[in-house]
């Protein structure tokens, strides 16, 4: 009779926490303890042949979650970019206006929630927002504000566009834009305090 | 780890451990941590609703949405581009979604052992605004069915043409598109 063959197998010492509470998941999902592991260990070491680690879940989830409730939406960049062309040639007042009035909203939801240092929360957010933009810098000191923005893939009307974003998100926390340096893909607004 | 917390022995495949090793090593933890850290994380994805198998699906998607260039863009900018910004020039419009969708769609061929399949989870995962994405799927026809009460008209048709760009540059033709605000009804061939 042909023996089957054995799949040669090896312990790890792990959180019995841990494992009880697998445990209980292999069991609704009708696995066992050894079968959900095994599962587990295989989608991670493809995940990270892929160059993703677990952490990246969370983090994705949450990035996710965070971006529709602050009123973003994910797509292309190319896309963006070439619609934002598109407008700007027909109507460069609307266009910056609309962008404007969305920064406006944006930094709103920071101004009015009830957080300890919005303006810190509002920098976070929106630099992960921004992930397609390689920099992406905001300093506050005192009453003044400086950013600095590099792109290299933004378009001259993205550009402008995405500046009238940062004047209106300003605006918002009460700084005027005094000093402004735009030319393609990059971006520099200094902002002080509006005193009125 | 706390010292505090009880052990218990897990049994995993030869093959595995030998994998584990080396990308434990590589990432310069010892492999009991990384074994931890594999378990904590399975828990995690679990509760946050997903299996295994899920997660990982997820995070292709999501590998893949940032290798492809994806951006967030403020909702009310990209109705305001879907609508008055861009009025008068509907079909180059379209055009751009629809050149998008095929670029998109050569990606995910590319990539994925089933690309349609990928479409669909990436609809779901970026796009909050559609409550319901269906595919039917058999040997040589596909049939999309997308619902969304957020959508006006336009935005719906835009949306369509992503679709049909990306089923083109996977090798199907539109046999039926069907479109009205908030509902999106394509059939595709081979």
């Amino acid at each position: 009779m042909e023996r089957k063959r054995k799949v040669r197998r090896k312990s790890f010492a792990a959180r019995e926490d841990y494992l009880n509470s697998m445990n209980e998941i292999a069991k609704e999902n009708e696995l066992s303890l050894y079968g959900f592991v095994n599962q587990v260990f295989a989608l991670t070491l493809r995940a990270n042949e892929l160059g993703i680690n677990l952490n990246t879940l969370v983090d994705s989830r949450e990035l996710l979650k965070s971006a529709r409730e602050r009123g973003f939406t994910l797509g292309l960049e190319r896309l963006w970019y070439e619609m934002a062309e598109l407008a700007y040639g027909k109507s460069e007042k609307k266009s910056l206006k609309s962008w404007f009035d969305a920064g406006v909203w944006f930094a709103k939801q920071y101004v009015t929630a009830e957080i300890d240092e919005p303006f810190e929360v509002f920098k976070n957010d929106l630099k992960i927002f921004t992930w397609n933009v390689p920099e992406l810098e905001l300093d506050r000191e005192e009453d003044a504000v400086s950013v600095r923005v590099m792109s290299p893939r933004f378009t001259d009307a993205y550009t402008f566009l995405f500046t009238s974003f940062l004047e209106g998100a300003l605006e918002a926390f009460g700084y005027k834009v005094g000093g402004k340096e735009i030319s393609r893909g990059i971006i520099r607004l200094d902002a002080v305090r509006n005193q009125s | 780890m706390s010292k505090s917390k009880g052990r218990k022995l897990v049994y995993v495949p030869d093959e595995i451990v030998e994998e584990a090793k080396n990308v434990s090593r590589g990432r310069g933890e010892s492999l009991n941590l990384f074994v931890s850290e594999v378990l904590r994380m399975a828990l995690i994805a679990n509760r946050l609703g997903y299996s295994p198998e899920q997660a990982a699906e997820f995070l292709e998607i999501m590998q893949a949405q940032r290798n492809l260039g994806g951006a967030f863009v403020p909702a009310d900018v990209l109705i305001y581009l879907n609508t008055k910004g861009c009025e008068g020039d509907v079909e180059q419009l379209e055009k751009k979604w629809y050149e998008s969708g095929k670029w998109h769609g050569k990606y995910l061929n590319e990539k994925f052992e089933d690309p349609v399949h990928a479409l669909k989870k990436f609809l779901e995962a970026t796009r909050w605004d559609l409550s319901e994405v269906e595919v039917r799927q058999n040997d040589c026809s596909v049939k999309f069915r997308c619902i969304s009460t957020l959508l006006n008209g336009k935005a719906t048709d835009l949306l369509a043409k992503f679709i049909e760009g990306a089923m083109h540059s996977m090798g199907y033709l539109t046999a039926k598109c069907d479109t009205m605000k908030g509902m999106i009804l394509l059939d595709f061939e081979k």
